[in-house]
């Protein structure tokens, strides 16, 4: 499978990469501006860079894809833990445009392509009920708490948003989507 | 409601702060206001004072204080 555009952004699946391309998701998930972000804050080693994208190619339970807007690299968007139409959904976003505030533009194209392109039915994630800046951006993302995770201390709710809340309420939400258009409009299309 | 105290709301209800953390608040200083929260914190500004915001003046809009010099710019009285 080559690129999917979808307007300015563009997915490329992990299993098609070229090299280069490989590379410079490896140097973006380094830089220390991502890395502050990671749940783990450690560099990642090259050869093991090669080995997690080699064990993609076998691998049917995740989904990771390169997201580029406007031929610039922006952002991962993943799936893992496959199963029954559902996934733990990922990302992370590149400095670049970290620095150009596009990150909530970023997710919800990385999402938007896995309910769209993907079929995918229900995304799932975690969030800590102390990160106000995870739960901001996952409400605006129509990922709302479904449960208490008691193995995490209580201190972690599970969220989770269906492909039919997704393209009823979230792809349609208005103040959402002039949010994210002022952004694209500034940050034009070069 | 005078223009400052519209400006201050802003940061209240956006950012999550009190009125007494505003003086020499910085972006990214706290978690309200990360990249999500300043693109919100921007378009509430434009809708309150009737305002378009250049893209550099967003960027450079780090600080509460700076932010009054940026909305000077536009014609907002603070």
């Amino acid at each position: 499978m080559n690129a999917i555009a979808t307007g300015l952004y563009t997915f490329k699946h992990f299993t098609d990469l070229t090299e280069s391309e490989s590379d410079e998701v490896l140097r973006g998930r380094n830089d220390p501006q991502v890395r502050r972000w990671m749940t783990s804050d450690q560099p990642i080693d090259a050869d093991d860079h090669h080995r997690f994208m080699s064990g993609l190619k076998s691998n049917d339970k995740s989904l990771y894809v390169r997201i580029e807007r406007a031929e610039c690299f922006v952002g991962v968007y993943s799936l893992n833990d496959l199963a029954d139409d559902s996934a733990l959904g990922g990302f992370w976003v590149t400095a670049y445009a970290r620095d150009r505030l596009l990150p909530l533009n970023v997710v919800f194209h990385g999402m938007d392509y896995m309910f769209r392109v993907q079929g995918i039915g229900r995304i799932y994630g975690h969030q800590k009920k102390s990160n106000q800046s995870a739960i901001r951006l996952n409400a605006l993302l129509g990922l709302y708490p479904s449960k208490t995770l008691i193995a995490h201390g209580g201190d972690t709710q599970q969220i989770e948003i269906t492909r039919q809340q997704w393209t009823q309420m979230t792809a349609q939400d208005a103040k959402l989507l002039k949010l994210m258009d002022r952004m694209e409009k500034l940050n034009g299309t070069t | 409601m005078e223009q400052l105290e519209k400006y201050k709301l802003a940061f209240v209800e956006i950012i999550g702060v009190t009125e007494e953390q505003l003086p020499g608040l910085v972006y990214q200083d706290t978690a309200g206001w990360d990249s999500v929260g300043h693109m919100q914190l921007m378009t509430q500004l434009e809708d309150v004072f009737g305002i378009a915001l250049e893209m550099e003046d967003i960027l450079d809009f780090s600080s509460y204080e700076k932010g009054m010099d940026i909305m000077r710019k536009y014609g907002v009285t603070l």
